[in-house]
């Protein structure tokens, strides 16, 4: 199973990120935005609340870096330089976000429902320059509830 | 609408991989030839051109026009990746409806095995693609969901493409005319499981093309019997989805159905076949029930059982489909419409649908981050 590298903490942090404002380091949390007005968290952020559609009362939200598989695929043929096969899945973050994100989990463990957390990557990228992104890792997190 | 809009004339060439000496222009050219020797039109007739493409280049409509004959008209080009070729069609749709135009051209191309390897993939600023998604992938994730939610089998699933290789036997375009085993589907190579790649449209090189007309338009061409009438053309797009979705929801063809079956009267009770856009044997199933002509979570035993199949209540794909007829990704809008033509004109052999009245064709395009889609367009016609 091919996966984008995960470097030591002071390398990843050198690297550029995917795009502005999409996570931040200390700890490492995807930036969502909460809108006020209906209370849905969204990610990545935009100018609007694609929920109530509101422009305004919107605030960035670190979202919780802790969820469950809800659907996966290993990717064995891709387009494009990027090595296979990777595991490709949408993430159900606690807070009710869903993201999309490889998963670094061998081909017997992955599976519906499998408890994940948020991780930083270096990122695959077809110009041959690696960017700060993140995936998912197996969560080292106790059962139980927080 | 204001006035009917026909189908006058339909053409294509067989879908297929070609050398590299059978270019853009020289596909689009055959199925334009095709098309246009099918209705009778000279190339004084023709009033505009709409080219759908996505891979064509710059200004591809305008290097096809020049080697018709018929540089001067207004051409436009459209790219809605796999909806591109429908997206063209509604342009001609939009100008007749408008008067503004009599008789118009519409091509569907696409020159692929040369320039696309491995699968398409979004375009490469899109968030899921940085993270790897290709399409393969988001079909992948859609059947490992469908399965887990309505207990469907991967068996019922790789029957949608033993159905479609069955069907294009019948037709002579198709980049594939031999059946295949379900055998054959379960056992092949791995390309994002539960898919293999026989769940896969292939890459492939083809063009497709009609001649589209007004009542006048019809009467200049000399044509006094009937032609099929598109009764509307929908498109949308997709929505943001939040929260924790149904990933098979498929509100975006939901939208889609229920704007070309506003637009244009007909009850989807009445339609009595379907080209579908089967660009992975999942989506064939997602994409009729988010029209609402399957129920929810029953698309995979509407395959099991035969009902789907020609000779089936509601045959969905008799030219094939993508899966078998190919995919050369912006024409295959259009040749969706040569099959409604050739089937609404008992012109379909083998592959006829008896009585064909009504039909539906359905064209999903592209993905956004974050939505149910990028692009889907519903044609219906009817004789």
């Amino acid at each position: 199973m091919h996966h984008d590298n995960l470097l030591a903490p002071d390398k990843l942090e050198a690297l550029q990120p995917l795009r502005d404002g999409l996570l931040q380091l200390h700890p490492p949390r995807l930036l969502g935005v909460l809108c006020g007005k209906c209370r849905t968290r969204t990610f990545p952020s935009r100018a609007f609340c694609p929920s109530c559609n509101s422009t305004e009362d919107l605030c960035s939200v670190a979202l919780s870096p802790y969820g469950v598989v809800f659907s996966y695929t290993i990717v064995r043929q891709a387009p494009g330089t990027r090595p296979t096969p990777y595991v490709l899945a949408y993430i159900d973050l606690e807070d009710e976000v869903r993201v999309m994100a490889q998963v670094e989990a061998g081909r017997e463990e992955v599976h519906i429902g499998m408890p994940v957390e948020l991780a930083l990557a270096a990122m695959h990228s077809e110009d041959g320059i690696a960017r700060l992104g993140y995936k998912f890792v197996k969560t080292q997190r106790q059962k139980e509830k927080v | 609408m204001t006035r009917p809009i026909y189908i006058a004339g339909a053409g294509m060439v067989r879908f297929g991989k070609f050398p590299a000496s059978v270019t853009f222009e020289k596909l689009a050219c055959g199925a334009a030839a095709a098309a246009m020797r099918d209705a009778g039109a000279q190339r004084c007739d023709i009033e505009a051109i709409s080219v759908g493409h996505v891979f064509g280049g710059p200004v591809a409509g305008q290097r096809v026009a020049v080697e018709l004959g018929l540089g001067g008209l207004p051409v436009s080009n459209h790219e809605n990746y796999c909806a591109s070729g429908a997206t063209a069609l509604r342009e001609a749709f939009l100008a007749i409806a408008a008067g503004l135009h009599d008789i118009v051209l519409v091509i569907g191309a696409e020159k692929m095995t040369d320039r696309v390897k491995g699968g398409i993939a979004p375009d490469p600023s899109d968030l899921d693609a940085q993270h790897g998604f290709v399409m393969t992938a988001g079909h992948a994730l859609s059947a490992r969901r469908y399965m887990a939610d309505h207990g469907a089998t991967r068996e019922q699933i790789a029957m949608v493409a033993v159905k479609n290789h069955a069907h294009s036997r019948h037709n002579p375009y198709a980049h594939y005319q031999e059946p295949i085993s379900l055998e054959q589907v379960l056992a092949a190579r791995v390309i994002a499981d539960p898919l293999g790649v026989l769940d896969c449209s292939p890459i492939s090189d083809g063009a497709a093309a009609a001649v589209v007309c007004s009542a006048e338009g019809l009467k200049r061409l000399g044509i006094w019997g009937a032609r099929p009438i598109v009764r509307g053309i929908g498109l949308v797009s997709g929505t943001l989805r939040n929260g924790l979705f149904d990933l098979n929801e498929e509100d975006i063809s939901r939208r889609a159905g229920e704007q070309v079956y506003s637009m244009t009267g007909v009850d989807p009770a009445d339609i009595d076949f379907v080209e579908m856009h089967d660009c992975f044997t999942i989506a064939e199933i997602v994409r009729m029930e988010g029209l609402g002509l399957i129920p929810r979570g029953e698309g995979a035993n509407w395959t099991e059982a035969g009902h789907t199949s020609l000779g089936g209540k509601l045959p969905v794909n008799p030219s094939g489909g993508l899966l078998s007829r190919g995919h050369p990704v912006g024409a295959t809008g259009m040749a969706q419409v040569c099959e409604l033509y050739w089937q609404l004109t008992g012109q379909a052999g083998g592959r006829q649908v008896p009585d064909a009245t009504v039909a539906l064709s359905y064209c999903k395009g592209g993905t956004v981050s974050g939505t149910d889609g990028a692009s889907v367009t519903t044609v219906i016609m009817s004789r």
